[in-house]
């Protein structure tokens, strides 16, 4: 019953085969395949990982686009802005300046045209002047004085009323 | 026959056979048994592994064989995971071996050859994790810790360790053996089923579970 003999020796050779044996058949494919889920779930991890920040570069991206797109608009809405506006001062300086010479022009023609009266008065009262020295000259009398004065001043007074005018 | 000479004769372990002048025991012969039915059960149980869409078969030996590691390796530590597939082996050969007598076999465990070349495997294992962890000259300097003077103690270790290992094991399944024995000699019927589902079942697993439990911990203990 308690005899120990060289069976001792057996049953460690058998533990031994039985080690190798089940580390062939159960735990190296079981672990294979452990390892191999492993790597795939950490694959999959790694490749959601990716995908999320591909798709927040994506919206970032999107985001920058459409600030991009709103600066652009303030900017070309400004440029025009400015444009109108500066095109609106320019039609009205040239109005201005158009009106300016107009009235300038006015002014000068009815300058001209009050030289042209005045020269022309001038010329009527030298001639009446010499005239009336004329007629002094050759007639004498208070009668021919008096109707030579009113003539005179008939003719003045027409000339002052046309200075006036 | 008296219920003695019965007992006596269900006690020893008899030659299975001789090739050549050598006897090959009942207990070698029973081991051989349990190697076919593990190495077999689990070759076909691990046929077609897959990483996805795994079937029931799979999922069952993945949730055993990663319950089995993770009992034994908190058991001896993570620094002892390399020792796990030896532990798990000897775990399930034991359990085996234990309940193996359910199916009417003698358990090889109730032979004093398989017991003794369990626990010397076994020390001899702690001695070869010890020297892998610390070195030949830290192993044999674990002999003087914590003091010189435990030396002869520390030696003495290598015997008695075995030594309770060995009897612990021998001793349960041969007493659970004998009062098995004894149970069903004088109430044959109903009762010894009972009986079996302690000694058998519960102890065998007990045992299984107790020298893997302190050989993790001589390991775990080599290699701190």
């Amino acid at each position: 019953m308690l005899e120990v003999n060289y069976n001792l020796i057996f049953t460690v050779i058998n533990l031994l085969v039985l080690f190798i044996g089940l580390r062939f058949t159960l735990f190296k494919p079981v672990q294979k395949i452990l390892e191999q889920r492993q790597e795939l779930v950490e694959q999959s991890l790694a490749d959601a990982e990716k995908a999320k920040t591909n798709a927040e570069a994506l919206e970032r991206a999107r985001l920058e686009e459409q600030q991009n797109v709103a600066i652009e608009r303030a900017k070309t809405l400004a440029t025009a802005q400015q444009r109108a506006t500066e095109e609106y001062e320019r039609i009205l300086s040239d109005a201005q300046e158009k009106a300016d010479s107009i009235v300038k022009e006015a002014e000068q023609d009815a300058q001209q045209e009050r030289d042209a009266i005045l020269r022309q008065a001038q010329t009527e009262l030298t001639e009446l002047m010499l005239d009336t020295a004329a007629k002094v000259v050759a007639g004498a009398g208070a009668e021919g004085d008096s109707a030579l004065y009113d003539q005179f001043l008939q003719k003045a007074g027409e000339l002052d009323g046309a200075e006036n005018r | 026959m008296s219920i003695a000479e019965k007992v006596m004769e269900e006690l020893n372990c008899e030659i299975a056979f001789s090739i050549g002048g050598i006897d090959i025991l009942e207990s070698t012969v029973v081991t051989w048994i349990i190697m076919a039915v593990l190495l077999l059960g689990s070759f076909l149980l691990t046929r077609n592994l897959k990483v996805r869409d795994i079937g029931k078969r799979q999922a069952a030996v993945e949730f055993c064989v990663t319950k089995l590691e993770d009992i034994v390796t908190d058991m001896v530590g993570e620094e002892g995971r390399s020792y796990v597939p030896y532990l798990i082996t000897v775990l399930l050969y034991i359990g085996f071996a234990n309940l193996i007598g359910i199916f009417g076999f003698k358990p090889p465990t109730k032979d004093l050859n398989v017991t003794i070349a369990l626990a010397v495997m076994s020390i001899v294992l702690v001695q070869v994790a010890s020297i892998r962890a610390r070195g030949t000259k830290g192993w044999l300097h674990s002999f003087l810790e914590p003091v010189p003077v435990v030396v002869p103690f520390n030696i003495l270790d290598l015997i008695t360790r075995p030594l309770s290992l060995c009897m612990r094991l021998f001793g349960n399944v041969l007493g659970a053996f004998v009062i098995m024995k004894l149970i069903e000699a004088v109430v044959p019927a109903v009762f010894p089923m009972i009986a079996s589902l302690y000694f058998d079942i519960f102890d065998g697993i007990l045992q299984a579970y107790v020298f893997v439990f302190l050989t993790s911990i001589y390991i775990k203990e080599a290699i701190e």
